[in-house]
């Protein structure tokens, strides 16, 4: 197959292409960002997830059965969700699963009574009220809770650098380039707010209840979220992500009101900064798509759910866009319908530029998939879609 | 007499401060049973309009999470006037996010909304494996088994737990009705459930149309 082992020229090949696509040339083909997480690849190479989690060289076994059978421009893995700190924090906002699947369970974290003394000071509520609550370890004696943060802090570094050197390790293997992913995950504010602090449920009974509070609630937000999206020294190339959440379940005019402000505001202070993101669109943002059309340049796209013609004629008109491919359908179609949904896919989105190939989300569970089948649809675009 | 269409329609518009209003001046006019029970079937019936305004692409899931809360309190003023006993059972559900998923918010608000509609609903919980569904279908014989799940993982574990009802010999006597992020039509057919949505309050209405 190609794509396993390295060799100079297929090396450059795809870096040129990655950088045609960014900077919005019509790169010589459509690149390819599969996304496969730490379970899946688990799954695939029949490696016991709850040992990788913790075990370097399982989750290089894993990992490295990924890059070598499936093909990809950028490194097709990686994990940001080691269960290691998040069980001596006690973490509630990241539990794994019983099949070992680190997940984001919906908390509450700041009660509804609490929002003006968040307005008032953000940081200050978060570092000791509400970070307390969400991690229950944090919950005690000032000497212990340094004790507890430096446990969990050590323990991240190890499992992060641990993986970054693995995912280097392959990457020069077998000759994969970045993805658009390379710097900080942040949310846009209204997401932290939900998703961190007020959980999905109470957001959406906030937005009826006491809707000013959400809006200045996002605005004290968006200074910490700047914060931590430019740092003081920028990485050359640095991407980060911003997995979006909670706007296909809100109301248009809530969304122009209460969530799009801040994110604006945030994914423009970054372009100043010389900082690029990309944005995941969770569900279907087709209705969104107008509002993604004015982000800066440097915003790439990935979508989820969605109307792919309507998406690119706007939002795909000046910024990379990808995604919309579903993999679960190699369950039930067969490979030709497989890869004529793979070619719909390309024929609308690619024409023009400014298209990478993904998938509609990474890839979480090897048995969601029929894995000749994807092995054909990603071989099928890498070398069918020249422009 | 309470104005029930009005009820109902304030309901479905999601109209909080009319309802209560509404709520509070009919409990305050000292009705009878009979009269408390319509003003019950009303709010379940602004459900409805609920359901299709989502259907129609008016509402979306924060409006059902909010419908979920007013109908809750809705009942919850109305109950006491009932001796704390609201409506009969229309059938049981057996509902539970599946094996290796721990997101309930999809889940809750089927459940809210089953209720509402006279459903009496066995919630299991999250990240439930086949057996426990078997367990619960064994235990309280429900006429349906709903599945939810977020993650492609859960297409998988509601593969697996239709196959156990499948071996217990308990398929052919429930309806199985799939709901989540995950689903599809060609979800369902992988799965081999009998409906799929996204919509709540179609699957409630997919459930009323089996009992």
């Amino acid at each position: 197959m190609r794509g396993m082992g390295v060799d100079m020229a297929t090396l450059k090949e795809r870096t040129q292409i990655r950088t045609d696509s960014i900077e919005g040339r019509i790169p010589k083909r459509v690149f390819v960002f599969a996304r496969f997480s730490l379970e899946a690849a688990c799954g695939y190479a029949g490696v016991d997830l709850a040992k990788a989690h913790y075990d370097m060289e399982l989750t290089e076994k894993a990992f490295e059965s990924i890059c070598k059978d499936f093909y990809s421009d950028a490194l097709p893995v990686g994990n940001i969700r080691f269960p290691a700190p998040y069980q001596i924090l006690g973490a509630r906002n990241w539990v794994m699963g019983s099949n070992g699947a680190v997940q984001h369970p919906e908390i509450v974290t700041m009660e509804a009574d609490e929002y003006d003394e968040y307005i008032a000071n953000p940081y200050d509520a978060i570092v000791e009220k509400f970070l307390p609550r969400a991690c229950p370890e944090l919950d005690t004696d000032p000497a212990n809770r340094s004790l507890v943060l430096g446990k969990a802090y050590r323990s991240f570094k190890k499992y992060s650098e641990g993986t970054r050197a693995v995912c280097g390790k392959l990457a020069a293997k077998y000759g994969l380039v970045p993805g658009f992913i390379t710097g900080e995950l942040i949310e846009a504010p209204f997401d932290f707010l939900a998703d961190q602090l007020r959980g999905f449920k109470e957001i959406n009974i906030d937005l009826r209840r006491r809707a000013d509070k959400v809006k200045a609630a996002c605005e004290a937000t968006l200074p910490l979220m700047l914060k931590r999206a430019v740092p003081p020294v920028i990485r050359p190339g640095q991407i980060n992500y911003i997995p979006l959440h909670l706007a296909p379940y809100i109301k248009m005019g809530d969304f122009e009101k209460y969530f799009w402000p801040t994110l604006e505001e945030l994914v423009n202070g970054m372009d100043k900064a010389g900082v690029a993101c990309t944005l995941f669109a969770e569900e279907d943002w087709t209705r969104y798509a107008e509002y993604l059309a004015r982000l800066p340049k440097s915003a790439i796209l990935m979508f989820e759910n969605g109307d792919c013609a309507k998406i690119k004629a706007t939002a795909g008109k000046d910024h990379l866009i990808g995604g919309f491919f579903d993999p679960t359908i190699t369950l039930t179609r067969s490979k030709e319908e497989c890869i004529d949904e793979a070619k719909r896919l390309v024929d609308i989105c690619a024409p023009g530029g400014n298209f990478y190939f993904a998938f509609d989300k990474g890839i979480m569970d090897i048995k969601s998939v029929d894995v000749p089948k994807l092995q054909a649809v990603l071989e099928w675009v890498s070398v069918n879609t020249n422009y | 007499m309470a104005d029930v269409l009005a009820i109902k329609q304030a309901v479905g518009d999601l109209d909080e401060g009319s309802v209560t209003e509404k709520l509070n001046a009919f409990i305050a006019s000292g009705p009878g049973e009979d009269e408390v029970q319509a003003v019950v079937a009303a709010c379940q019936q602004g459900m409805e309009i609920v359901g299709e305004k989502f259907g129609e692409g008016e509402y979306f899931v924060g409006d059902l999470i909010f419908a979920g809360e007013l109908l809750t309190d809705c009942i919850d003023m109305l109950k006491p006037l009932l001796g704390g006993e609201v409506g009969g059972s229309r059938g049981t559900i057996v509902l539970g996010t599946v094996e290796g998923d721990i997101h309930d918010i999809g889940k809750n608000i089927f459940r809210s909304m089953s209720e509402a509609a006279g459903f009496h609903v066995v919630d299991l919980g999250i990240d439930q494996p086949p057996s426990a569904f078997v367990a619960a279908v064994e235990e309280h014989k429900p006429q349906i088994v709903g599945m939810s799940g977020v993650l492609t993982l859960s297409i998988d574990s509601m593969k697996r737990t239709v196959e156990a009802l499948q071996e217990k010999g308990l398929r052919g006597g429930v309806k199985v009705a799939i709901g989540g992020n995950a689903v599809s039509q060609e979800s369902c057919q992988y799965i081999g459930a009998d409906a799929w949505s996204k919509n709540a309050a179609e699957s409630v209405k997919t459930c009323g149309g089996w009992v």
